[in-house]
């Protein structure tokens, strides 16, 4: 024990010995006070108000504010670059950037760096909030990035990663951008534990993005849950979808994806629980569709897609289709408008249960007659379509429906 | 009366055909007819009317090359630089290509009202006036 100890003091000594920490304040250029720091010094920022900015932090530091000293950008500039890797920035405030048509103006910018760091910051009324560009191995978490997006077609994204690879972005708080947080080329990369709200155009977007993860995010209130599309093995498990209410408005949407898992995932209450297209080989289980409009919207162009042992609770319409065709396995899913019997009490149902109604079939060729959705007619025709099917696609059904509710 | 009905069917063709025009987007509201995705960039939205009328609306000039472009439609195109009092005409406009302008579908083409307003950014980024046939 003792010579462990011994080890690590000899460990820690050197680092202690050489790393100075730099204290600074409101009155001095903190540009200054980087450029003068060695690589593992320590910069401390008093509290205060600070019109700084465009700061390059070039060499490999650690930023620490005290008390949130706030950076402000005076809606004309950028704030924080971080050109070096190995950089950590801790508890500061930045907020007021500038809008361009051509710079895309962020709070804290990473260009080309590794390793970096960026914890418990406040991002306020950002263009972009976070910027990361052709970096890697970088941390952000634990922030809160803010934004009101009023002028919306000017907004930029909460968190931004343009060519990355290997990203955590986990428990920030983001709300009021365009995307909460966006990937375009990012790679390898994890979102985990984020809630992202009042986003206008999604919480979170994938593109071109592939071997990525999301897990327990939350996303509410934004124009759509999540986009992913073009891209392959992204695995989305445990999160929270609700509150999309709109025309173009999804929990998910996915559009030309492959190879990827959605799995324990609740949707609730929003205008389109699942919208695919194009997507295949994907693995969708154990979710709670509840009170959407449409649980789910799966165009004839997917094919090689597992649908199982989900729950599906009050939903105006289970599934929508585009077409006859269905190369989807549907199986052991529970449906709480599922109306058959169960003879040998095995908890599977004795006859096939088809998701799609006659409606959801006629309001997507002729969108209007959405007028007469629970008229007394309806449900004649939706009885008697379910005796004798011959509008709705007869291969989408689920053989082995469960008469019990899946506890998940 | 035996030449009411064609002229009369040839004076509504005309009409409609005339009165096809671009219909204003409604940015964060309106979805891409190719991509789905929530328009919101005004800098690189486009739309196509085809004969018929018919309005299609695309976040990205990509996106209105990928859509089955019906002969006889008229495709409009947003300028860049947000100058021009309205929509272009594709087919007249200039391009640029360059992977930094990140278009929202990573089209890259940014289109503009003739080459004296692209001109600064052509030259700033080394790049080459492109036309709607000539895009890659």
């Amino acid at each position: 024990m003792t010579i462990l100890r011994t080890i690590l003091i000899f460990l820690l000594l050197p680092m202690g010995l050489s790393a100075t920490v730099i204290r600074t304040g409101p009155d001095s250029l903190l540009q200054h006070a980087l450029d003068r720091a060695r690589p593992g010094d320590t910069v401390i920022v008093a509290p205060g108000h600070y019109l700084q900015h465009e700061i390059v932090i070039r060499t490999p530091i650690t930023l620490i504010g005290e008390n949130f000293p706030v950076f402000d950008g005076e809606n004309k500039y950028q704030l924080f670059v971080i050109t070096a890797s190995g950089v950590c920035v801790q508890g500061i405030t930045v907020q007021n950037t500038g809008r361009s048509s051509m710079v895309d103006m962020a709070g804290i910018r990473l260009q080309n760096a590794a390793r970096v760091r960026v914890s418990n910051c406040k991002v306020l009324n950002t263009t972009y909030g976070i910027y990361l560009q052709n970096s890697k191995y970088c941390v952000i978490e634990n922030n809160e990035i803010r934004s009101s997006a009023t002028d919306e077609l000017q907004a930029g994204n909460g968190v931004h990663a343009w060519k990355s690879d290997s990203l955590l972005i986990r428990d920030n708080n983001i709300s009021g951008h365009r995307d909460g947080i966006y990937f375009e080329f990012v790679t390898g990369s994890a979102i985990i534990g984020n809630v992202s709200t009042n986003n206008v155009r999604y919480g979170l977007h994938f593109m071109f993005s592939h071997n990525d993860g999301y897990s327990r995010n939350t996303f509410r209130h934004n124009g759509a849950g999540v986009a992913v599309m073009y891209s392959k093995k992204v695995i989305m498990t445990g999160n929270t979808f609700s509150e999309h209410w709109g025309d173009a408005s999804y929990g998910i949407l996915l559009k030309d994806i492959s190879d990827s898992r959605i799995e324990h995932n609740t949707f609730a209450r929003n205008t389109m629980g699942v919208y695919m297209e194009g997507s295949s080989r994907i693995h969708i289980a154990r979710n709670t569709f509840s009170a959407n409009g449409w649980a789910m919207r799966v165009q004839a162009s997917c094919e090689g897609n597992t649908i199982e042992t989900n729950n599906f609770l009050d939903n105006s319409f289970d599934v929508a289709t585009n077409g006859t065709l269905m190369l989807n396995a549907w199986r052991n899913n529970y449906w709480d408008k599922y109306e058959g019997y169960d003879l040998n009490r095995d908890g599977t149902g004795d006859v096939p249960y088809h998701p799609v109604s006659v409606y959801s079939i006629l309001s997507e060729r002729i969108p209007s007659t959405m007028i007469l959705y629970r008229s007394f007619l309806t449900n004649i025709v939706d009885q008697a379509e379910k005796i004798m099917p011959s509008i709705i696609p007869d291969q989408l059904r689920d053989d082995s429906p469960q008469t019990k509710k899946w506890k998940l | 009366m035996k030449l009411y009905l064609p002229a009369l069917t040839l004076l509504l063709f005309l009409a409609s055909a005339c009165g096809r025009k671009y219909e204003p987007i409604a940015y964060g509201k309106d979805a891409c007819a190719h991509c789905k995705m929530t328009i919101m960039d005004k800098r690189f939205s486009a739309e196509i009317v085809n004969p018929k009328g018919r309005v299609f609306k695309f976040d990205d000039i990509a996106c209105l090359r990928g859509f089955d472009i019906e002969p006889g439609s008229l495709l409009f195109v947003n300028d860049y630089s947000g100058k021009a009092a309205g929509p272009l005409l594709a087919e007249k406009a200039v391009f640029l290509h360059h992977e930094s302008f990140k278009s929202p579908m990573a089209g890259n083409f940014p289109a503009f009202a003739d080459e004296a307003a692209a001109t600064a950014l052509k030259d700033s980024l080394g790049l080459d006036f492109l036309t709607w046939e000539k895009l890659p």
